[in-house]
């Protein structure tokens, strides 16, 4: 059962390292042999890629970029889909419903095609090539998603809860930050993470809606390593290792947080 | 409390939006006209080096007059994506590069361009410099719209020894004597060409496009016009017959979901005898080596066909006289004798500025460059290629297309109809 056990856990964890250590591999690997032996393992170790991926990109300035949309439009995203999911679970108003049907409306929409909408009321606003702009975008457009994941959690906390702590002399805002969002921290921990990783990779919006380094983000940069008549595949591998490089950083630095976060119970003592 | 917290937070929002509505437009009058430059000249693009030339000498002769706001948009489609949707949203910018790509119909039709008609008029020097076919490919209606700055003929590359090794002396001169020496390549154990099936399939494409090119009279015209919706005929059939031939029986197994990069890599380490492409490629092969250079020819396709050097220039998208008269005078620096003469040094194209001599010293150093040149003056037949002519949902019905052809999974025909279909979705 224990080696059943082991050999499960392992085959996990090689699923999961394999395309991490293949993408690595290949960025150590010259061109040729990255076309022609996608699978061998390198003839001799070739560092310049890494060199070569600063120098054709300006990697740097666009993961600076892509941490502060991705951090601030996170928080944003999360601070109020919490608070839409928690008034539409817990209180009785005329638009309860039409809020909830819009928000499910909202998850079948594809992205691509509010492109053009998003686009003109973001020059009508002055935001075009601005972090802002990613920032205010990303956050409205996963809002519906985040919005039913919290709803999910807060559905599972009973009442009783809150209205033992009214009894014990909370107020409003005193009930919500003590006792629910502790109660609701998974919830927003998942809805966060998957948040972030929708901010780090988006592409689309992040071509269409920014012009200059300043606000561009990392999805950007690979491109400067392929065209049409013209590639550097080890130095596009390169820079993706230095890419993902940071997210793995801030899971080891949070490890036991986001850990603890995901496999906490519903109700704490 | 409440009352004043909301309050508080209304005027937070009003002001932020404020703030935010502030616009980054430029808005003195006495200082340099800000244009708006979009590009796909930048990271491993073989023109980025020059192109960054370019910028940077225009920037110090015109300091204080004209300032540059250049948009990267790394990614041939990406580019053309984001063009579509600033032709879409009517915000073209100043100046917008077209490369290979055919972005002027599209912003023709959206009444976002610039005639360019009256400076040409109004300056005989500028006026002169270019050639009246490439004047004519980037005009509609007797209007100019297009100024080019390059010319980029396309011939195609082949490995001297290993036509050697295959018995076979010089390139083909007709479409069956071609056929026949795939054969004899094959036969000599050499993979004859180098193919692809994605990304529109350019390296496939030349070969189908140059066998529509120079196989009538007829079918030379209908390669030579732009957005055609019917390609059911007899000729275009015959050619997607040739070319499935070639996929299925003369090209290497990764051409079948592969792209240009695996083509060109199997060419350039000397796995096939031929490639398709334009003189832009030289300076990978000089990357080879010396040696590597020495062993490569070039050649007319067969009927003595080439494609045409003409090709979509730079647009100018301004809104008002200021900022086109500022676009107009980076067009005439781009196209002078200095930056042409470095384009062909930097980057080995062909300049659009006539008045521009390619060296014999340049020659001397790029043998292959100056073999096109002359190529150029004799060939007989010349046509236009399929990413600057044809509808764009038609270049992206391609890459659907090809895999399915090189698989045998479809007929000649049932090509042909897809991409009528998708042309006529127009």
């Amino acid at each position: 059962m224990k080696v059943k056990g082991y050999s499960y856990v392992t085959s996990i964890a090689l699923i999961s390292i394999i395309p991490f250590l293949w993408v690595v591999m290949l960025s150590l690997k010259t061109n040729e042999e990255i076309l022609n032996n996608p699978l061998s393992l390198p003839s001799q170790l070739i560092f310049s890629g890494y060199g070569n991926a600063l120098e054709i990109a300006p990697l740097g300035q666009y993961l600076i970029n892509s941490a502060i949309i991705a951090v601030v439009s996170t928080a944003l995203n999360i601070l109020i889909s919490s608070m839409a999911a928690y008034t539409t679970t817990r209180f009785d108003f005329k638009l309860k419903k039409p809020i909830v049907i819009i928000m499910s409306i909202s998850l079948l929409l594809p992205i691509t095609a509010l492109i053009m909408p998003v686009y003109s009321i973001i020059r009508f606003l002055g935001l075009y090539d601005t972090k802002t702009a990613l920032i205010l975008v990303y956050t409205a457009l996963d809002l519906p998603m985040s919005f039913f994941i919290l709803r999910a959690f807060f559905l599972t906390i009973p009442k009783e809860l809150e209205e033992a702590s009214y009894i014990d002399g909370s107020s409003f805002l005193q009930c919500y930050g003590r006792v629910i969002l502790p109660l609701t921290s998974p919830g927003m921990i998942t809805a966060g993470i998957l948040h972030f990783i929708f901010c780090w990779n988006e592409f689309l919006y992040a071509l269409t809606l920014t012009a200059s380094h300043g606000a561009r983000t990392v999805p950007l940069a690979l491109n400067y390593f392929t065209s049409q008549f013209a590639f550097d595949y080890n130095a596009m591998f390169s820079a993706v290792v230095i890419m993902i490089m940071p997210s793995i950083l801030i899971f080891i630095v949070f490890q036991e947080k986001i850990i603890e976060g995901l496999t906490a119970g519903a109700v704490k003592g | 409390m409440k009352r004043i917290l909301a309050v508080l937070l209304c005027l937070v929002l009003v002001l932020s939006l404020v703030t935010a509505c502030g616009s980054k437009e430029e808005t003195s009058s006495d200082g340099p006209v800000t244009i708006r430059l979009a590009t796909f000249q930048v990271g491993v693009n073989a023109s980025a080096p020059w192109f960054a030339s370019v910028i940077e000498a225009f920037n110090k002769e015109y300091e204080g007059k004209i300032k540059l706001d250049i948009e990267e948009i790394p990614g041939d489609q990406a580019y053309v994506d984001k063009m579509k949707t600033y032709i879409s949203m009517n915000d073209l910018p100043d100046l917008v590069f077209t490369g290979g790509y055919n972005l002027m119909d599209d912003a023709l039709s959206a009444n976002a361009l610039v005639d360019l008609t009256p400076y040409f008029k109004a300056d005989s020097e500028f006026a002169a410099r270019f050639f009246d076919d490439d004047i004519a490919y980037n005009s509609r209606d007797g209007k100019i719209y297009g100024v080019p700055v390059e010319r980029q003929p396309v011939t195609y590359f082949y490995n001297k020894a290993l036509f050697e090794k295959a018995g076979i002396g010089s390139p083909a001169k007709t479409w069956d004597e071609f056929m026949m020496q795939l054969e004899e390549l094959k036969a000599a154990g050499i993979t004859p060409v180098s193919m692809d099936t994605l990304d529109s399939a350019w390296l496939s494409s030349l070969w189908l496009n140059s066998m529509v090119g120079t196989l009538s009279t007829e079918s030379n015209a209908w390669m030579n016009q732009s957005m055609p919706k019917d390609y059911n005929s007899p000729d275009f059939i015959k050619a997607v017959e040739m070319t499935q031939k070639m996929l299925m029986n003369y090209t290497t197994k990764d051409a079948l979901g592969g792209k240009y990069e695996n083509g060109a890599n199997n060419f350039l380490n000397g796995k096939t005898a031929m490639i398709a492409n334009g003189p832009w490629m030289i300076s990978d092969f000089q990357e080879k080596g010396d040696d590597f250079v020495k062993n490569l020819g070039t050649a007319l396709y067969p009927n003595d066909g080439i494609f045409s050097g003409s090709m979509p220039g730079y647009l100018v998208g301004s809104k008002d006289q200021a900022h086109a008269d500022a676009a107009v005078e980076f067009l005439k620096f781009i196209t002078n004798e200095a930056m042409q003469g470095k384009m062909v040094e930097m980057y080995s194209s062909i300049p659009a500025n006539k008045n521009v001599e390619i060296s014999q010293a340049v020659i001397d150093q790029n043998p292959l460059l100056g073999e096109i040149v002359e190529l150029q003056g004799e060939a007989k037949i010349v046509y236009g290629n399929y990413q600057s002519l044809w509808y764009s949902n038609v270049v992206t019905e391609l890459d659907r297309q090809y895999p399915l052809l090189a698989a045998g999974s479809i007929t000649p025909e049932q090509f042909a109809q897809a991409l009528t279909d998708a042309a006529k979705k127009n």
